[in-house]
């Protein structure tokens, strides 16, 4: 065990990987001398060469594209789009093609590839810089999406991911990139992707979340209960695509009251394919609405002020007392 | 020979008419296969459009100049081979008919189909799903939340009320037989007592003319040796109450029908006429039907197949507990998918309970007594049990149920078994 | 120094002329791979004219017809190895002819079977729809063979269209960057739907974008079959040298651009009539007949075999079980989710949604 922040995990993930399957290449923009523009790649174009480590033109599309057409040919690459509100540029490539490969050739070409994007507010960056894009790729058959939110589940996510015979978008939260540190193990290991982490048993009020809110929701947990006796549950999904429908209902079915935290925008987000999933399956265990603490329906605000903008402890304690009061 | 009539295919993305520009083949001459016929004109282009079959031209489907619908006949070919004919027909796709046009009504929206607004009835789906299931009309419920709300406890405020009336009622029903019965002492008639149905009686009413009006009941009976499971029990009392759990037998005859129900789908099953369908039920949950001063009720062990024998039996204790304490919430007495009577040790030594409708079986145990039992030709004491099974004759032969009192009966003569098939 | 396209001198490499004349004498195809060639273009011919007809009677799904691009497909795909891989887009079933794609898989494809998608049989990716979106999976390929050590060259295909998607220029220069065995085709057709070539790009020629991204360039009569082959031989060998090349086929789509299309409301006869004089069956059975190697009843014969070939593969395509509900969750993921599984189930017949 060692401590580490989220950006070392990353780091540790890929090198281990790349040392054991020469299939792995990594292919970006900066990622190689530079070692990305977060270190996430930091000593591996030293270790593994410019033909493993690949510095790319400035192309989003011919990145992930070019990285489809490698994992059909029996490489499996590992691309870097430099923030997520780049891969834009790439969406048909994204949604289009990597994801319908398997499909569209009938099961005969497969692209298992992993694409690493970091994203999410609250570190005033410039536009496009911080938005929260999951749900349109979750929306895209074919895909799975990835989003850790601590430095144990990044390396045990992104091996997983690196493994998987399907195209992963691994997405990682910019603001706990070095936030916190902790223990994680020197060896490899594999977090199941599909799976979500039951952080905290609670049997008043389930929260599910994931990414950046996991560690403020985990905090108004704990206050309620030290403060009010109340028992929250809260459920990091871990993966956003495919959702993990037994955990969820489960805990809806004890709980019986439900928010959802996340910081994309409400309209179409995940939240809203939660709680279309919570009607289908549970709604006769609901005492009360389900409620969602996301970010507004805006493009992502300029940086005075996103932290009104983004789902608060605030904002996340009147949501809690607004359904418990149902 | 015969004939095949070739339809307009949608031969654009979406098309729904065309108009027939140029006929190039007239009634009555031979064309092969592929060979041009017609010119039609569509929204996106002018297309030739080519003979599926050999044959002759019986007949043009329209003049030059006229629109013709997808899937209307365009042109019948006869002299048709039979094997063309046959192949051309399978080949035929099925053509989505545009959809007809829906002449909208003004008074759309209005009508029979408006609800009266004072009707809504607020409550969360959890309290209805327990209304629904509990029988209760929730406009009959007073709200105490917000704007008119009914909260659980709304419910269960009714559902006690229900009792407290019947209670009451009771007494008063008692009390007018004593009266009624110092009047007898001077040979004076007195009034017929009336009491109302109400509350929970009110329910059960309901719920067993339901069961009787729509099930075919039967019921088949056998008696059980259970003096292994007697022992069995004896030695583990002890340990059960190390968790400071009563160990009875009812956990165990429960585990045995878990086990046979898995057997046997059908008897964890639901009968819905509306579509004449029968649902099999994914979950086991098993009512456990408990007679109590206020009426008959039946608590319900969720999961059952998924939980240990002492599991159970706490669980039981807990309910038996809130039931006589009327601490049971709505949702602890619904949801059960088979049903187990127990008559206790006051009751006969068989019954014919009824079914816990729309279930399609119900199981009833008795007391156990010692009695001159035939072992290996000798006469030894056994600990006997008496076993009655009610099944909805409409959905469940003879035969089946038969194995089904026979699946009880091996594992509760042999409760080892319970061990080996235990997860 | 200014640079100005006019001083530019692009010219057509042509190995044939209209009346089938030979214009080299250094041309030493053999005879048979002559006729090979053209068996290939006649198949192709036969096909699409069939397909076009089976659409028109409605047993068919949208087709995208190639009539007038065999030379180039035919003579592209023939220069071609078995290791090497195709990219093609929807146009190019000549190609997947060439490259011994069965007829009956081109047909259950069109008819819109699931197992028309399953093209195992010769090194082509999968038909792509997006405009120029497979020339980038052809560079992910050409790259991975590179880093293999893999005897291998990627080969992918668009029309004159493409050259103005982004991807067609981040493939060039990612090709470029990277010296990938790497060959761009763009069937220069003249039309890309109803735009034709002069308003698609300023470009004089296709074949001159390559200078843009330090690759080869070469433009070719794309109606002349043995020009294509000759030039197609000459640019694998340079790809695998680590020279990426960019050939401009110089052709024409005679038909429309898909079944749901008609040209009369865009371009005049005119063209079509002069393109028609240029079709590059006619030229190459001409220049076959010259050469002394082909006769009138030869050709007959071909066209007959080939015609009853495609009726055949008509029938097996026809008697092929048709695909079902429940099939379309089978190749989303390796393994299939909990909501697929689900969702199986319900377009079974079995659970409520």
């Amino acid at each position: 065990m060692t401590m580490m922040n989220i950006v070392q995990a990353i780091n540790q993930a890929l090198k281990s990987e790349m040392e054991k399957d020469d299939r792995v290449i990594l292919l970006g923009e900066d990622i190689g001398k530079n070692g990305g523009v977060f270190r996430a790649t930091d000593q591996l174009f030293e270790q593994f060469g410019e033909k493993r480590v690949v510095d790319t033109p400035i192309a989003e599309s011919a990145i992930i594209g070019a990285a489809v057409g490698m994992a059909a040919r029996g490489l499996r690459p590992v691309a870097e789009i430099q923030f997520m509100g780049f891969i834009y540029e790439a969406m048909d490539q994204m949604a289009a093609q990597a994801a319908r490969l398997r499909f569209r050739s009938g099961g005969t070409q497969t692209a298992p590839m992993v694409v690493r994007a970091p994203y999410g507010g609250g570190i005033r960056a410039p536009e496009l810089h911080s938005d929260s894009l999951e749900s349109a790729f979750a929306h895209s058959p074919g895909l799975k999406v990835v989003m850790p939110s601590s430095p144990y589940d990044a390396k045990g996510l992104l091996i997983a991911a690196m493994r998987d015979p399907d195209p992963v978008l691994f997405l990682e939260p910019m603001k706990l990139y070095r936030a916190f540190q902790e223990e994680v193990p020197e060896e490899d290991y594999e977090i199941e992707i599909g799976k979500a982490n039951r952080l905290r048993e609670g049997e008043d009020l389930t929260i599910i979340t994931w990414g950046p809110p996991v560690h403020t929701v985990k905090a108004v947990a704990e206050a309620w209960w030290k403060e009010k006796g109340v028992s929250i549950e809260v459920i990091d999904l871990r993966t956003v695509a495919p959702l993990d429908m037994e955990t969820i209902i489960a805990s809806v079915e004890k709980t019986e009251h439900v928010i959802i935290v996340h910081e994309a925008v409400k309209t179409g987000g995940v939240g809203a394919e939660i709680a279309a999933l919570i009607s289908e399956k549970a709604l006769y265990s609901l005492s009360a609405p389900i409620l969602r603490v996301t970010g507004f329906d805006t493009p992502y605000p300029t940086a005075m002020v996103e932290e009104e903008w983004l789902p608060n402890e605030k904002r996340i304690n009147e949501a809690i007392t607004a359904v418990l009061d149902e | 020979m015969s004939t095949y009539d070739f339809k307009l295919p949608d031969i654009g993305e979406g098309l729904h008419e065309a108009e027939i520009v140029k006929w190039l083949v007239k009634e009555g001459d031979r064309v092969k296969e592929n060979d041009s016929i017609v010119e039609v004109q569509t929204d996106k282009a002018v297309v030739e459009i080519s003979a599926p079959v050999s044959g002759e031209i019986e007949k043009l489907g329209g003049e030059e100049g006229t629109a013709i619908k997808v899937g209307e006949v365009l042109v019948r070919f006869a002299g048709i081979s039979d094997e063309r004919a046959q192949g051309a027909s399978a080949e035929e796709v099925e053509l989505p008919t545009p959809p007809e046009e829906i002449e909208v009504s003004a008074a759309a929206g209005e009508g029979p189909l408006k609800k009266n607004k004072t009707e809504r009835i607020l409550a969360a789906p959890s309290v209805r799903k327990a209304a629904r299931d509990a029988g209760v009309d929730l406009r009959e419920v007073s709200p105490t939340g917000k704007g008119g709300k009914i909260l659980a406890k709304d419910l269960q405020q009714y559902l006690d009320s229900g009792k407290e009336q019947e209670k009451q009622e009771r007494k008063d029903e008692q009390e007018a037989a004593a009266k009624a019965a110092d009047q007898k002492e001077i040979f004076s008639s007195g009034e017929d007592q009336v009491e109302k149905i109400t509350g929970t009686r009110k329910m059960i009413f309901e719920k067993m003319t339901k069961a009787q009006q729509n099930a075919v009941m039967c019921t088949g009976m056998d008696e059980i040796d259970v003096s292994s499971l007697v022992q069995m029990r004896k030695t583990l009392i002890p340990n059960a109450e190390q968790y400071q759990t009563k160990l009875t037998y009812l956990p165990f005859i429960i585990k045995a029908v878990t086990h046979t129900l898995k057997r046997y789908p059908i008897f964890n099953a639901s009968v819905d006429e509306e579509n004449m369908a029968i649902c099999y039920h994914q979950d086991i949950h098993i009512g456990v039907a408990t007679a109590t001063e206020n009426g008959l009720l039946v608590p319900v062990i969720k999961h059952a197949d998924k939980k240990s024998i002492l599991e159970i039996a706490r669980e039981i204790e807990g309910l038996t507990q809130k039931a006589r304490d009327r601490k049971l919430k709505a949702t602890e007495l619904a949801g059960s998918t088979f049903t187990i009577s127990n008559t206790g040790s006051q009751g006969g030594w068989y019954a014919t309970p009824i079914i816990n409708y729309p279930e399609v079986a119900i199981m009833g145990i008795h007391k156990i007594k010692k009695q001159a039992i035939v072992v290996d030709d000798e006469i030894q004491i056994g600990h006997m049990m008496g076993m009655s099974l009610t099944f909805d004759h409409r959905i469940i032969d003879g035969e089946p149920s038969g194995r089904f009192m026979h699946s009880v009966k091996e594992l509760l003569e042999k409760p080892e078994l319970l061990i080996l098939e235990a997860k | 120094m200014w640079i100005e396209q006019e001083q530019l001198e692009i010219e057509m490499i042509k190995y044939i002329d209209e009346d089938g004349k030979a214009l080299h004498t250094d041309s030493s195809i053999e005879k048979e791979k002559l006729i090979e060639m053209y068996t290939g273009m006649v198949k192709a011919r036969v096909f699409d004219v069939r397909a076009m007809k089976l659409q028109r009677q409605g047993r068919i799904g949208t087709y995208a017809p190639l009539q007038g691009q065999e030379a180039a497909q035919i003579g592209s795909a023939f220069a071609t190895g078995e290791k090497d891989w195709i990219y093609p887009s929807y146009r190019e079933i000549g190609v997947s002819l060439m490259k011994g794609m069965p007829m009956e898989k081109l047909f259950l494809y069109t008819m819109g079977h699931l197992e028309g998608l399953a093209q195992k049989e010769a090194n082509v990716f999968p038909v792509q729809i997006i405009i120029g979106a497979q020339y980038l999976h052809a560079v992910g390929g050409a790259w991975a063979s590179q880093y293999k050590g893999e005897d291998s060259v990627s080969v992918a295909y668009i029309g004159d269209g493409g050259t103005s998607e982004g991807d067609f220029h981040e493939a060039l220069n990612f090709a470029g960057v990277y010296k990938l065995p790497i060959v761009f085709i763009v069937q220069n057709n003249q039309w890309a739907i109803s735009v034709p070539f002069e308003k698609q790009t300023a470009s004089k020629t296709i074949a001159q974008k390559a200078l843009a991204y330090g690759i080869s360039g070469v433009k070719v009569d794309g109606n002349d079959v043995v020009a294509m082959y000759t030039t197609m031989k000459k640019a694998i060998e340079k790809a695998k040298a680590g020279k990426p090349v960019l050939i401009e086929a110089v052709t024409f789509r005679q038909g429309p651009h898909t079944t749901a299309d008609d040209p009369t409301k865009y371009r005049l006869t005119d063209e079509e009539t002069q393109w028609s004089k240029k079709d590059p069956l006619v030229r190459m059975k001409k220049h076959l007949i010259q050469s002394g190697i082909w006769n009138e009843e030869k050709d007959k014969k071909l066209f007959d075999e080939m015609d009853s070939s495609v009726t055949q593969a008509f029938e097996k395509a026809q008697s092929t079980e048709p695909s079902q509900l429940k099939d379309v969750f089978e190749n989303i993921y390796q393994e299939k989710t909990r909501q697929l599984e689900e969702q199986q189930l319900q377009a079974e017949g079995g659970n409520r949604p």
